[in-house]
């Protein structure tokens, strides 16, 4: 009997006292998103449950934010989130200077903010993960100029105003450059945004320049309204196309063949690493910290690069994950 | 004015009691869990944001009493902003770019009663036409790109503090003073309950309606420019992008608040009662962390239990 109660004993020690040793208070950071529901976010999200798991059992998180792309809603949000004394935010900028005067309310109470995808450069955000826009249109560039090589003629399909489009734009003029110097850029039009109005502009551009041979859509939307183009055009295989962004679209016409790559981003890594930034940044050590009252982060960004993806590379992407 | 009279004072007691029960469960609740939800900064942060859907809410309250609706208010809000930025950065002093984006926005609401007076179809489809104009004229003058920049006093407006209170809040609080009384009170503003709940009784009896709707509509827009304003100090930035589905929330503010959507009955009490709720509501999901998709349902369902007390009220006291 004795004997039994001492191994009884024994056991709950076992179990017991990992448990004491782990027992860590439970801290929650919350991502704030705008278009809150799309593929492309709830890839960052899942990359940042995957980082919260990595780190324990005690870490939680929480996904916030509008369906809307109203920053100024992404701003309520994190001042609530405040309110609610969060251990950090991670928050993509529907408008980039909107959000500063909520970021810097959080830094001033001292919860870490780590931007990711759009960045709000102006605010006092301690870091920011995504995407390096020109080496993103750089590297679409060169594949174009693989593809087609010097007699390159090139549509470009994008809209004026966001800086990363531009910067997209003047990468993949230089990546084109560079792989095929004679290669051409023939036309610049402007889709508002509008996957409807990529169509007819790009349908209109192709009619007007025969020599056209490829097509480079900027952001997420022009993929799909430059296929269409060239199915009604009948130019199938005529005019290779690199879209942006793996929406379900985009891969299901690279699987038809219609669209020949698209450019990639890593929303999982932004969300990953975002996560593992604001926890770092959370949690202060001996290592100097350009921030005063929080841990260390880089000064750079984190540049999650993009790939290339084409028929063979794609198809990981056609179950987003959902929320 | 005895039958809309009637509605108004029967169905009202019940909704109030209704919504200030509802309120203060979800508060007692929220509070007993989560120590953070009374703190003061949680209850500013939760009022804050949704002021602007409160001012704006002040003047549907109006419109919807008329047994009309708004839908302009969503482009009108970011129209307001732009125009205050615009103006600024041109140079202009700021109070006199504000002046200018709060007479632009009584324009909008003067035309679209000018043209429901014209027309005479349902303002829904007058102020639906005008909020998808306004929305792409807004595009159209920023080409999708954000005004920054604002001057101090200009900033402060929004970002400010006095004795510890937002300024913001205290802007609502005189207008919402104004509103109550003005509709508990002049005899000439409370005509709106008369036009809603009889139109053809209204006129017959000598009430210019045609007249009234330039009121109710411009007053709508004005807040609603007001609101604008307010949102370009607040965030020091203004962007066509602004206030998206805020009428709809607003609308849904008044529904709740138990005014009927044909016109009739409401109050701006009852009104701010429904503001409250969805502040509340939004708060409290925030708080709690559950996934906020599941807030619409809540208000979904919170309109549709209004919309049905009030009718069974009414209809049981009618017999």
């Amino acid at each position: 009997m004795k004997k039994l109660l001492v191994a009884a004993l024994v056991v709950l020690a076992a179990f017991a006292a990992p448990a004491c040793a782990e027992e860590r208070p439970t801290e929650t950071y919350g991502m704030v998103v705008f278009l809150k529901g799309s593929e492309f976010f709830n890839w960052a999200y899942a990359g940042m449950i995957d980082a919260a798991a990595a780190i324990g059992p005690h870490v939680k998180t929480e996904l916030h934010g509008p369906a809307e792309w109203d920053a100024t809603l992404e701003a309520r949000a994190i001042e609530q989130l405040v309110a609610k004394k969060i251990d950090g935010v991670i928050v993509t900028a529907g408008e980039a200077n909107t959000l500063v005067p909520a970021i810097n309310r959080a830094i001033r109470a001292k919860i870490p903010v780590i931007t990711f995808d759009s960045d709000a450069p102006a605010s006092n955000r301690l870091c920011f993960v995504g995407t390096n826009n020109y080496q993103a249109g750089y590297e679409a560039g060169k594949a174009m100029g693989e593809w087609l090589g010097n007699d390159a003629r090139i549509g470009i399909c994008t809209f004026p105003g966001p800086d990363h489009l531009k910067n997209r734009q003047d990468g993949f003029e230089a990546g084109l450059k560079e792989v095929a110097p004679g290669a051409q850029i023939v036309a610049v039009v402007n889709d508002e945004g509008d996957v409807a109005k990529a169509e007819t502009q790009l349908t209109a551009m192709l009619q007007a320049n025969k020599e056209i041979n490829g097509i480079f859509g900027a952001h997420g939307n022009p993929g799909p309204g430059a296929a269409a183009a060239v199915r009604s055009l009948g130019l199938q295989g005529k005019v290779q196309i690199m879209a942006f962004d793996f929406g379900l679209p985009v891969i299901e016409l690279i699987e038809k063949g219609e669209i020949k790559g698209t450019v990639g981003q890593n929303p999982y890594l932004m969300g990953y690493q975002a996560m593992m930034l604001a926890y770092a940044a959370h949690h202060p050590t001996e290592i100097p910290s350009m921030f005063e009252g929080f841990g260390h982060v880089p000064v750079a960004g984190i540049d999650t690069g993009v790939r290339i993806l084409d028929k063979d590379t794609s198809a990981m992407y056609k179950n987003p994950p959902r929320f | 004015m005895r039958p809309t009279d009637k509605s108004l004072f029967q169905r009202l007691p019940l909704q109030y009691i209704g919504l200030i029960l509802a309120n203060a469960v979800i508060i007692v609740v929220m509070a007993s869990r989560y120590g953070e939800f009374l703190s003061p900064f949680n209850i500013e942060v939760t009022l804050m944001s949704f002021l602007p859907e409160a001012i704006m809410s002040l003047g549907m309250t109006l419109v919807i009493i008329t047994g009309g609706i708004d839908l302009s208010i969503s482009a009108v809000l970011p129209m307001a902003a732009i125009a205050a930025a615009m103006g600024m950065n041109a140079g202009l002093h700021w109070g006199l770019a504000v002046a200018i984006a709060l007479v632009a926005s009584i324009a909008i609401g003067l035309v679209n009663a000018k043209l429901i007076n014209l027309l005479r179809v349902h303002p829904f489809i007058v102020t639906m036409a005008m909020m998808l104009t306004l929305k792409g004229f807004n595009l159209a003058i920023t080409d999708g790109r954000t005004l920054f920049g604002f001057p101090d006093p200009f900033q402060e407006m929004g970002q400010g503090y006095l004795w510890e209170i937002p300024i913001p809040m205290y802007f609502f609080a005189v207008l919402a003073v104004l509103a109550a009384v003005f509709l508990g009170c002049n005899r000439y503003v409370r005509q709106v309950y008369f036009i809603g709940g009889n139109e053809r009784a209204a006129r017959l009896s000598g009430i210019r309606v045609e007249r009234m709707r330039y009121f109710v509509y411009g007053l709508c827009s004005l807040l609603a420019g007001v609101a604008g304003v307010i949102v370009a100090a607040q965030y020091g930035a203004a962007n066509n992008s602004f206030g998206q589905n805020a009428e709809m929330k607003v609308i849904t503010s008044v529904a709740v608040g138990g005014a009927s959507l044909s016109g009739g009955s409401g109050t701006i009490l009852s009104t701010l009662l429904g503001v409250l709720f969805l502040a509340v509501v939004n708060g409290s999901f925030v708080m709690t962390g559950i996934s906020t998709y599941w807030q619409d349902i809540v208000n979904g369902g919170m309109l549709l239990l209004a919309v049905l007390v009030g009718e069974f009220v009414f209809n049981r006291r009618r017999k």
